[in-house]
């Protein structure tokens, strides 16, 4: 699933993560559709990874990432938090809240592949169902 | 001693007539008239009475036929000034004529003494005289002529003896300064019977008086001893027993009521006491005894004339005795000083009239003394001889005969010192009075009740005041109400303490209303018992001071407003400026984030429907779209460097430099790049920052080496003007001096992209954070020499 309420980085996200044959992305184009999708008693097909934006209009990122890792029903699912800022203090803060990882939006998209190969290869392939994460 | 011993040339009556002799006298008025005296009755036969009725004189009594004879020798007398003697016969009063012996001489005033005495030899009943005896005349002409004392006892020692036919005499006088008797004379006769004795007595070791001297010495009165005895209490008595003496006779001579001296006489017989011998005896002891009267009063005077004498010469004040006319006669050593003579000559040279300072002294001094006979602690000026004015006391006496003054003594002491210190005083008084009243403060005195005493001047300027007038007004008085309350209790407390104040500020009225500023300081004043009795101050006008200072810390207070103002102001900016930061980071990123991609998209997907051509615009435009997004980096990097907030601690610059050049090494795995490399270069500052420039300038220094088969780069520090400097090297492209202060501009680049890559950034971050380090930062090169980046930066103590 991807959270992302930019229209361009959206389409560039997915279109590299299809590449990789990912299946079944979900994307939504603002954190509280994400919440309200992700907390509906009828939906218990959860998707396996979360890609997060922290810079969302209205609810922004690491509120989300603080409730997917407060309630029970998220808890396990990783998140990467995929941000253009290299701010120190939103790197440091996406961990403190239990970001499984952060990676800064790259202009160049050649790059971005590259990069999310790594994460599916690691989060989708060698760490299929990892333990429950832990909660800052 | 002729001066001192007129009266020894007259005979004493009283002897005279005890030893049966008349004595005659001439008057002094009348040469020719003769008193007469002694044992007048004895021998002419007229009594006293009879002489005086009938108007008989020495004249009348001598025979007729000897009256020429007489005055002959009356005349030898006078012209020789000697005694002379001879015969005359004299016509008693029962008609007889009696031959007598005459002795005469003169004495003074050419007046002429003599006696007259029998020359039979009067054996009497106990046979006690034996021949004639010319004593006591001779022996008073003896005495006299003898120079001393000592010989005077000699002389009478031995013609005594000799006339009284004692067998043996010795003359013992008193030590000075002691109770001891020494042997002064002897007389022995020259038969070897007496030789033991002689020898004895007339030896070196001091002979000790015999039992009976010692006993009339003590005791003061005449002894006799007709046998004597043999029991000796001392060696002396044994030597005359043995000499074969039997009795013996003594008398003191006594001079100021003191036994002075012992006449002792030895008979080779018994002889009973006899009263005849004691009288003669008594009048030689009691002649004797004038001669050590006098010549213990000689002494005496002596002494005392050396007491004043030394008085008047080592006295530490002048001393001088002038005659009427007022030339000195003598003058002490402390007189020449104090008039500055150079000798007691040249002093004595001179004369009182020299040493007035002006005619006025002069006159007053002569006339006060004529009048007066005296001048007491009279204090003048006086003139030394050198021409300096010295100030003298004079106390002077004068000796006054038939209402002119014939001598004058006097005292004269120096008080030169003591009136020119007087004068200094005065002076330095004057000084200070002037002193306080040109002074800017005003000084004042208060008694204990805060009352003023006294003010100088200056209170009329300070506080628009009559000096005058305000004393006796409180201090009080003048204080304005909001500061009395407070000055009221610190006065009393620094008056209950009797202690000194400094610089005390008051605010008082003056007199046309405004307020002036005092600085008071004060010191306590106690009276002559020691007791508090008020302050005196001294104040100082600090009233423009005081607006100045008032108007300073306005001053201070609106700046402090206004930087507290602009730090808001400059806060808020920073807190803009954040958010700008923000912004460029992300929103500027997001549009080259889609031109990036979606031309890569275009290209994946569509790029077969374009040629080459085509291919490359699009590759162009993601290449604009990646140095944008390095730019916008590089540039937040740049604003974080000014922003951040520093830490300051130990920062080991070697370290950073080495792990940063291993990075880099790891990044440049096709290049060969030597890195020499400094220990142990520790500073103080913020570790993170200072990375950031060592790592900029590392990355500058391997770029533009790049060119190099083999770079070198060197990390160190040297010494400069006392700094630290810390140096990075290397032998790259180096730049061209003209354009060094470009150099740490941003944007700013020297080389073409091609050759180096690069934003121009980077050194700009350098120097921001050594200027934030409060350190320096400069360059040289030479084109194609490499460069060379200096930096200092504050060395941890």
């Amino acid at each position: 699933m991807l959270i992302e309420d930019s229209a361009d980085d959206a389409i560039l996200t997915i279109r590299a993560l299809k590449k990789l044959n990912f299946q079944n992305i979900t994307v939504s184009d603002s954190g509280r559709e994400a919440v309200r999708y992700l907390y509906h008693e009828n939906v218990d097909d959860l998707p396996d990874l979360i890609i997060l934006d922290l810079n969302l209009t209205i609810v922004d990122g690491l509120t989300i990432l603080k409730r997917l890792r407060s309630e029970k029903k998220t808890r396990h699912i990783p998140v990467i938090i995929f941000s253009s800022s290299g701010e120190e203090q939103d790197i440091q803060k996406s961990y403190e809240y239990g970001a499984n990882s952060y990676v800064r939006k790259p202009v160049d998209f050649t790059e971005f592949e590259d990069l999310a190969l790594c994460i599916s290869n690691y989060w989708l392939r060698f760490n299929r169902a990892p333990a429950s994460p832990q909660l800052a | 001693m002729s001066d001192h011993s007129d009266h020894l040339h007259r005979f004493s009556a009283e002897m005279l007539a005890l030893s049966g002799q008349l004595g005659f006298r001439s008057d002094a008025q009348t040469p020719n008239k003769y008193q007469l005296f002694g044992a007048v009755e004895q021998i002419t036969g007229y009594t006293q009475e009879q002489i005086r009725q009938n108007g008989a004189t020495l004249q009348t009594i001598i025979h007729p036929d000897d009256l020429s004879l007489f005055e002959k020798l009356t005349a030898d007398a006078k012209k020789s000034g000697k005694s002379v003697q001879g015969k005359i016969r004299i016509n008693r009063s029962d008609g007889s004529l009696l031959l007598l012996n005459l002795l005469l001489h003169k004495i003074e005033n050419g007046q002429i003494e003599g006696l007259l005495r029998s020359t039979i030899e009067n054996a009497d009943s106990n046979g006690s005289v034996k021949t004639e005896w010319n004593a006591p005349f001779h022996l008073t002409l003896q005495i006299n002529e003898a120079p001393d004392v000592e010989t005077a006892l000699s002389l009478v020692l031995d013609s005594f003896a000799r006339e009284t036919t004692a067998t043996c005499g010795m003359a013992w006088m008193k030590e000075d300064q002691s109770d001891r008797l020494k042997l002064t004379a002897t007389f022995f006769p020259n038969s070897s019977d007496y030789h033991i004795l002689s020898q004895a007595m007339g030896s070196d070791s001091l002979p000790v008086a015999d039992s009976l001297t010692r006993e009339v010495f003590n005791k003061k009165s005449t002894g006799w001893i007709s046998r004597l005895e043999k029991n000796c209490s001392v060696d002396t008595d044994k030597l005359l027993l043995d000499a074969g003496l039997k009795s013996a006779v003594a008398i003191p001579v006594t001079a100021g009521g003191d036994a002075v001296a012992v006449l002792s006489f030895f008979f080779d017989h018994e002889r009973d006491e006899d009263p005849h011998y004691l009288d003669l005896i008594s009048y030689v002891a009691s002649q004797l005894g004038t001669i050590f009267n006098n010549k213990l009063s000689r002494k005496e005077l002596q002494e005392s004339e050396k007491r004043y004498r030394s008085m008047f010469d080592e006295s530490l004040n002048g001393n001088f005795i002038a005659e009427g006319d007022g030339s000195f006669t003598d003058c002490n050593s402390a007189f020449i000083d104090l008039f500055r003579f150079d000798s007691k000559e040249s002093a004595l040279k001179s004369e009182l009239n020299n040493l007035f300072s002006n005619a006025t002294h002069r006159q007053f001094f002569w006339k006060a003394l004529k009048l007066k006979g005296r001048i007491e602690n009279h204090e003048m000026s006086a003139v030394a001889a050198n021409g300096e004015t010295i100030y003298i006391i004079i106390n002077v006496i004068a000796t006054i005969r038939d209402g002119e003054i014939v001598m004058l003594s006097g005292q004269i002491q120096d008080i030169t010192d003591r009136k020119t210190a007087n004068m200094a005083l005065k002076q330095s008084e004057e000084r200070l009075r002037s002193l306080i009243e040109t002074s800017n403060e005003w000084i004042w005195d208060m008694d204990k009740d805060f009352r003023f005493t006294y003010s100088s001047f200056k209170v009329r300027s300070i506080l628009g005041r009559n000096p005058q007038k305000i004393l006796g007004n409180r201090f009080f008085d003048l204080l304005t109400e909001s500061d009395l309350p407070s000055a009221k209790k610190r006065l009393l407390e620094l008056a209950e303490s009797e202690s000194d104040f400094v610089g005390i500020e008051f605010r008082c009225h003056h007199k046309t209303g405004s307020i002036v500023y005092l600085e008071v300081s004060g010191t306590p004043i106690f009276d002559k018992r020691g007791y508090f009795s008020g302050f005196r101050c001294i104040s100082r006008d600090i009233t423009d001071r005081k607006h100045a200072e008032l108007k300073i810390s306005r001053l201070n207070e609106e700046l402090e407003l206004k930087v507290i103002e602009r730090t808001r102001q400059l806060e808020l900016t920073n807190r803009e400026l954040e958010a700008f930061s923000y912004s460029v980071s992300h929103d500027l990123r997001a549009p080259l984030r889609s031109i990036d991609g979606f031309s890569q998209a275009f290209l994946e997907d569509y790029g077969d429907t374009l040629d080459d051509t085509g291919r490359a615009y699009l590759d162009r435009v993601r290449q604009a779209a990646q140095r944008m997004s390095v730019l916008i980096d590089d540039l937040i990097k740049l604003s974080k460097v000014t922003r951040v907030e520093m830490t300051d601690q130990e920062v080991n610059l070697s370290d950073i430099v080495s792990s940063a050049s291993g990075q880099l090494c790891d990044q440049h795995p096709d290049r060969t790049i030597d890195f020499h490399i400094d220990d142990g270069l520790i500073v103080q500052g913020d570790a993170s920052l200072l990375r950031i420039a060592l790592q900029n300038l590392l990355e500058n220094s391997v770029k533009f080496t790049s060119k190099e088969e083999r770079a070198v780069i060197e990390f160190g520090s040297f010494n400069k003007n006392g700094d630290m400097v810390f140096y990075l090297k290397d032998n790259g492209a180096g730049f061209n001096m003209e354009y060094a202060n470009k150099l740490f501009t941003p944007f700013q680049r020297l080389h073409r992209e091609k050759d180096f890559p690069g934003t121009g950034i980077g050194l700009a971050t350098v120097q921001r954070i050594i200027h934030r380090h409060m350190g320096k930062i400069w360059a040289e090169s030479e084109k194609g020499e490499g460069a060379t980046f200096c930096f200092t930066l504050p060395v941890s103590s």
